[in-house]
């Protein structure tokens, strides 16, 4: 899935340790000496106020995309999905990208790995996350009125030593996922729930949502509209709307069938924030390689 | 919140294990030597139907229509269920695997 974590920069990240380094000098109190040490603190001063106060508005990962309800067994599949979001009123620039390998191990579980790399100026690409990612289909497509699937997935984003896991702690995303078949047009609608454990400095559990409606014009060209939402902010569950964020824009996506039972599916958005807290723009590709 | 969290995703899982049952009209599709048979089936429009795929072969199968937005494996000896429709009336086409030589297990489902 991507949504993403809201991540803050630990103690012990480049950022951080940038801001330790320039008071362990063991330097003369010469004027010249003093002066630069106190341009360096200022700078990692700005630096950090730039990269973590934007931390607490929580980041949204640009390259979020849309859980299906529906299992195919055996299908095994390589997922490289990418995003990038514009900065807005109270967002920065960030991209993310992810690849993973993913299998339908029976008619309702499909399982998938995933590894998550983040670009945010000024820190620079880094890995971000790894990721699994479990989404169960309940009963049969077409067998109930509204056709029903689980997402459960658990996150452990990348830090390099344990003493991180204060603030980068496992977080868990679950809920149902829900499709509904009217003639040619498809909706979905993901109300999804985030947990963190392990001294998260975020608020333990986040609400957000997922929502499409396309029509199936062909197998290779279908299009739509996206919704993505998040309604916590970094402090509460349920925040007031100019916090929460809110991205919707038109998909195209389809499938192109290939010899040999194989396939590749794409899925591009271009989303647009509706909030100070959304970025601005976010241009989002997924593409899928099943075999 | 996590127990009752839990306990929410377990009952989940447990009912998508759950063999479907319901009261629709039943069809059955039996795959035999790659093939659909009967290759062309006959089921009334504007009625949801369960359709059960009935795999005699000792090799999977595959159910894939595009029209009918389903996609289905049938594992070797098993059978599967399908729910398709409400259906306009009209000609659905399916297709099985794609086989090493290229071929495909064709069938259609009309709805009249």
């Amino acid at each position: 899935m991507k949504r993403k974590s809201p991540h803050s920069y630990p103690a012990n990240s480049s950022v951080a340790r940038s801001g330790r380094g320039a008071a362990d000098g063991n330097l003369p109190a010469s004027p010249a000496v003093v002066i630069g040490r106190t341009a360096r603190r200022a700078l990692v001063a700005l630096v950090l106020v730039l990269v973590l106060g934007t931390e607490n508005a929580l980041a949204v990962s640009a390259d979020e995309y849309l859980f299906i309800p529906t299992v195919t067994q055996g299908e095994r599949e390589i997922d490289w999905h990418f995003g990038t979001g514009s900065s807005g009123e109270k967002t920065h620039a960030e991209s993310n990208t992810g690849l993973a390998f993913g299998v339908g191990v029976t008619q309702h579980w499909f399982t998938e790995l995933d590894i998550e790399y983040r670009k945010q100026s000024p820190v620079g690409t880094r890995l971000d996350a790894f990721e699994w990612e479990n989404i169960f289909q309940i009963g049969e497509p077409g067998q109930w009125p509204v056709d029903i699937g689980m997402v459960f997935n658990i996150e452990k984003p990348y830090a390099k030593s344990w003493s991180s896991l204060k603030t980068e702690g496992w977080s868990t995303r679950f809920g149902p996922l829900l499709q509904k078949d009217i003639g040619k047009v498809q909706v979905n609608f993901n109300p999804l729930i985030t947990r963190f454990f392990q001294g998260s400095e975020f608020s333990a559990t986040q609400l957000g949502y997922q929502s499409q409606i396309k029509y199936r014009y062909s197998q290779p060209l279908e299009m739509g509209i996206q919704v993505f939402g998040r309604l916590s902010s970094s402090g509460q569950t349920w925040t007031t709307y100019s916090e929460q964020v809110h991205r919707v824009g038109p998909v195209v996506l389809g499938r192109l069938v290939l010899p040999g039972e194989r396939s590749l599916s794409y899925n591009i958005a271009f989303l647009m924030g509706t909030t100070a807290h959304s970025p601005d723009r976010t241009l989002r590709f997924q593409f899928e390689y099943e075999f | 919140m996590a127990v009752r969290s839990g306990g929410m995703v377990l009952a989940l899982v447990i009912l998508a294990m759950t063999p479907a049952i319901s009261a629709e009209p039943e069809f059955v599709i039996q795959i035999k030597n790659h093939q659909f048979i009967p290759a062309e089936l006959h089921i009334p429009a504007g009625v949801k139907v369960q359709i059960v795929l009935d795999n005699q072969d000792d090799t999977p199968e595959e159910f894939e229509s595009y029209s009918l937005n389903r996609e289905k494996h049938v594992p070797p000896k098993s059978r599967v269920t399908l729910f398709i429709g409400p259906l306009i009336a009209g000609r659905y086409v399916y297709q099985g695997e794609d086989r090493v030589d290229g071929a495909a297990a064709l069938g259609v489902i009309e709805a009249r």
